[in-house]
Parts: C-alpha cells; structure tokens; sequence
C-alpha cells in the first residue's frame, strides 16, 4: 500500500523510531551474585543468537562468609539477616519510641467524652519490616467497677473490627490510629470517626497490631487516640489500666 | 521607646529558646541485631551479643523475657506471637530453661539503662546432647518496667517493649519445600512488572532460599532480571518473595515503594517501556545444596495509553491539514 501523504508518512515514521528506541534488543551476559551466592549465566552472543548452554550453580561463595555470620564448634550463628552489610548487624539499630507513658484522662464526667493522644515512631533498621501490638491488662477499673472496652455507636466493634463512635451517649474506652508519617495504622481506621478495643489481658485475647510496616521510610510515625466516655451510672472513683506496645521487626 | 521594645522582644525570645519544655515521660529504645540466627548440632553452647540502647533522656529499667511466635498470615515476616502458650511449641517445651541473657556472666531478666546508655548483653544458649532435632522461634523482648503510681485522675499507663527475633534449627535435615505461587499479571501496559513469588517450606528447618526471575522478550533473548531476597520461612509457613532492591541498606531502591504492599509482598521488574510478549523464568534454591525449582510464565505488554495518544495527534494533525487544504481551497 503506497502512503502518499505526507504528514502521515512523517506520523509513522515518528511512531517507528519511538517503538524501537525503547524496544531496543538488549543482551545481557552477566553473573549475578551477592555474598553469599553465585548464580552463573551463559554468556550470550547476539550475532548468534541464544546459546541454551547455561551452567547453574547456587551456593556460598567460595572463601566468603555473610556478613553477621560466625561458627563455632557445633553450630553456626548468623546475627542480622543474610542481606545485610557487615556493618548494618552490628551498628543499625531497630528502634521504637512512646511519646508518653502516661495518658491522663483527667476527671470523667458523664456523656462528655474525652481524648487523648500520643505517638508512637518505629525506626525499622535493616529489618524489611516491623508490627508494633497493643493489649491492655484489663478494662480501665477502679478495683471493684470497670468502665467496659466500647462497643461503639452500632455495637458493633471488637479489638479487631472498628466502627463509627461519635454518640456522647455509646459509653466505653477505645482507640484510633491516624499516620503521621507512612502508612502502617490498619486501613480499617482510615475514616476518622472509627475506633476499637484494645485486645484484653483479662481476657485471654491475642494482642493486636496496631502498626505495620515496610522500611519504605527512615521512620514511621503514627497517631493513637485514646476515647473514653461514661454514663450518669458509672461509679465514682479513679480507673486506670496499663496498656503495653511491643515492635517487633520481620523476621 | 523604641529600645524599651527591643529589649522586650530580645528578653522574650530569649525566654523561648532558654526555657526547657516540659517533659512528658516518654519511652524509646533501640535494639540490635533484629533477628538472629543459629544452627546448631547438639551439644552446643552458642554465645552472641545484643545491643540494647536507651534512647530517651530518662532511665528506664527493662524486664527480659521470651515469647514464642509463628509466622502471620500476612506472608511477610510479621510475627503472631502465641498466646495461652507455656513454654515453647516443640519436642522441648522446657527449651527457655536453656535459654539465658547474661550481663557480665551473670543470667539476668532485668536490664536498668541510664539517659543514652547502651548495653551489650549476651544471648547464652546451652543445648545438650540429648536435644531432639526441631525448630524453635522467639522473641526476646525488653519491657519497660513500670511502677504503678497512684494518679488522682483516671488515667491509662503506655508501657513500651522492644524485642529481637530468635530462629533456632537444633540438628539438620534436607530442606524441603514448594514453590506454591509464581505469577505475573497476563497483560500489562506499562512497567515496573510486580511478580508474585510464594514458597512454602515443608522441612524441618527454617529456609532462606535464593532465587532470581530472568526475562526473555519474544525474540528469546534475555533482557532483564530480578534478584529475590533471601527472606526467612519458618517450618509449615508460605512466605512472599520481595526482590533484592528492597533490601532496606539501598540507599537508592529502583522498587517503587509507593506499590509495595503491606502485606504479602511482590517482586518488582521495573522496567518502564515495555512492548511485546514475554517468559519469566523463575529459578530458586531452597538452600545451598538444593532442591532446585524453576518455573516459567508467560505475560504480554502493550502501551495502549501511548499508542493511542500518537494516533490521536496524528488526527489532529490531519484533521488541520485537511481543514487548510479546504480553506486554501476556497479562497481560490
């Protein structure tokens, strides 16, 4: 077929030098490897095409030993993971930080609910992750009465489910999560008017991630608000609980 | 006047930078390494250092104490720690009575650490002869101890804990396995390409397998790679595969991180321009002496969006032509 246009000659033209700019053949010989293994590839030929003679071997390289990595008599010890550099097992650290330790709700009053914030930052190292849980020891009490985890408005929340809590008149403590920096709060709570229960000691439940996260970031950093309201029928007195973070990294 | 102004706005911002803010109590700690792990033929005692650091202007004394965990659901190295749990799951529930944290040669389950101080402590582990063959994995956790103060006020106590992992393999077997899933979406417009790598581990061991993904256009020719991280998979787990650019020491990770899930991640090829069909070729070895598994798949690519954009601005360009040609046209 004859394109007797010009422009539309020049069109795909245009459109063939683009094509096959970036859909450039391209042959790789190579080795690929890292400390602690050799993969071996065939060398490739482009004038004479694919030679099917490649030569695997995967296994520690010769004379090498991963960084961390240390034997003994019966037993051998890596100390960081197998990516990691010889420097980053002894000196980066994994850490976690609690803004405050100590969240004071001051006096309750009926149906005049009260929040409270603190932060908590993960910095995950050389770890590829992390997860912080949260458990509490038991319903806040004054030794006799409790002040029960919230149900939330539709009674419908757990310490793995959250849901709307917005009423003054849905008694209970609970919490949100909301990202500072990152993006390890469960999607669940990303509608702000959502909070659960934090998973109870006293009541044999597993602990509950309330932070998880890649190293995408240096540091990660959310936002927990703690709620609690009560009824004209709660009991005077002062309730407390203890609430505990633990982070772990990936394994 | 004016230098009765002066030295007022001088006295209060020097008032704003020379007054201590409050302190809220507060809590952080740095832990290294975060994961350790020891192979070992019984008997055997095996020494190793942690580093525990207070980061925090305040002293804090820590508890010690171990948990045992099993791999999340998640398939991406999150822990779920066991609870209602005495003891360890294994042949040996009484492993943690072998189990010690030594501070000058001396077993403690308390740590107390100055405003900055760092410590190094040593995981003590005595495994005698008679030790059935098995995998066992824990948390070392420091817990900051608290004191139960008794606050005029209703009042929630945060108590933080900072742990570092434990993969213990007692005795060896062949490590055995499956590759459960390799995949890749089927069409494609555009790079970077994620490939889903699962494998679970049905030894007796915990596995790192190496592994790398090779990219071959429809020409044959290899035109690309992705080298897999060799991640932890515990005994009776499945674990996703990310690829090596996701090893946190890079400091310029070619992955796009802003894709990366958080849970069960993926493998990135990330190559942009793509055209044409393509075979995958995964090979993984589950430990340095095997088993060897290789997988293919199959994907295409075809760049729609700026395909379709050039044959729009060749109309246009047409469309132009066209309309002054008629123009020229008719005002002769």
């Amino acid at each position: 077929m004859k394109i007797k246009n010009l422009k539309l000659k020049i069109c795909l033209l245009l459109a063939i030098i683009t094509i096959i700019h970036f859909t450039s053949l391209k042959i790789y010989g190579f080795t690929m490897s890292n400390s602690n293994y050799i993969l071996n590839m065939a060398n490739l030929n482009s004038g004479g095409g694919y030679q099917n003679n490649s030569n695997y071997k995967l296994g520690s390289t010769v004379g090498q030993t991963a960084p961390g990595l240390s034997t003994g008599t019966n037993y051998i010890l890596q100390s960081g993971f197998w990516y990691g550099s010889a420097s980053s097992s002894a000196t980066i650290l994994f850490s976690f930080s609690l803004s405050s330790t100590s969240i004071d709700f001051g006096t309750l009053t009926p149906t005049n609910p009260i929040t409270r914030t603190g932060l908590l930052t993960v910095t995950s190292g050389n770890a590829t992750g992390y997860t912080v849980t949260a458990i509490e020891n038991h319903p806040l009490s004054n030794g006799t009465t409790t002040i029960p985890d919230t149900t939330c408005d539709a009674g419908t929340c757990t310490q793995n489910t959250p849901s709307a809590w917005t009423s003054t008149l849905t008694y209970g403590f609970g919490y949100r999560c909301d990202n500072i920096t990152g993006s390890s709060c469960a999607t669940g709570l990303s509608n702000t008017t959502f909070y659960q229960q934090f998973a109870s000691t006293s009541q044999n439940e597993a602990p509950v991630a309330v932070m998880t996260g890649t190293n995408s970031l240096p540091s990660n950093q959310a936002q927990i608000t703690y709620k609690v309201n009560i009824s004209g029928a709660q009991p005077a007195g002062t309730y407390s609980n203890a609430i505990t973070y633990i982070a772990t990294p990936t394994f | 006047m004016k230098k009765l102004i002066l030295v007022v706005l001088l006295t209060t911002y020097y008032l704003l930078l020379a007054t201590d803010k409050a302190d809220a109590s507060s809590l952080s700690l740095g832990i290294s390494p975060p994961i350790i792990i020891v192979q070992l033929d019984p008997p055997a005692s095996v020494k190793t250092p942690i580093t525990i650091k207070n980061l925090s202007d305040k002293s804090t004394t820590l508890q010690i104490f171990f948990k045992p965990f099993k791999a999340a659901d998640t398939e991406n190295g999150a822990v779920q720690y066991l609870t209602n749990q005495k003891g360890i799951p294994g042949p040996d529930q009484k492993l943690f009575e072998k189990v010690q944290i030594m501070e000058s040669d001396n077993a403690i389950d308390t740590l107390t650490l100055g405003p900055k101080q760092k410590k190094t402590v040593m995981l003590h582990l005595g495994i005698p002869e008679d030790e059935p063959i098995a995998d066992y994995y824990f948390s070392i956790i420091f817990l900051n101890k608290v004191d139960q103060k008794n606050s005029i006020n209703s009042a929630s106590q945060a108590i933080g804990g900072i742990a570092t992992n434990v993969l213990l393999t007692i005795g060896k077997e062949p490590a055995q396995g499956t590759v459960t899933e390799f995949s890749a979406p089927g069409f494609v417009e555009h790079g970077p390409v994620p490939f889903t790598v699962r494998i679970r581990n049905t030894g007796k061991h915990v596995i790192a397998p190496k592994g790398v993904i090779i990219i071959k256009n429809m020409f044959g020719q290899t035109i690309g790679k992705v080298d897999l991280l060799p991640v932890n998979i515990l005994v009776n787990s499945t674990r996703a595969i990310p690829d090596a650019s996701q090893n946190p020491e890079k400091k310029h990770p070619s992955t796009p991180y802003a894709l990366q899930p958080t849970t069960s991640p993926v493998a990135y090829w990330s190559e942009n321009f793509l055209l044409g069909f393509y075979t995958a070729t995964l090979t993984v070895s589950l430990s340095n002496n095997g088993p060897v598994y290789t997988r293919d798949i199959y994907f295409g690519a075809f760049p729609l969006t700026i395909i379709i954009a050039l044959l729009v601005v060749c109309f246009i360009i047409l469309l132009i032509r066209k309309k002054l040609k008629n123009r020229l046209a008719s005002s002769n």
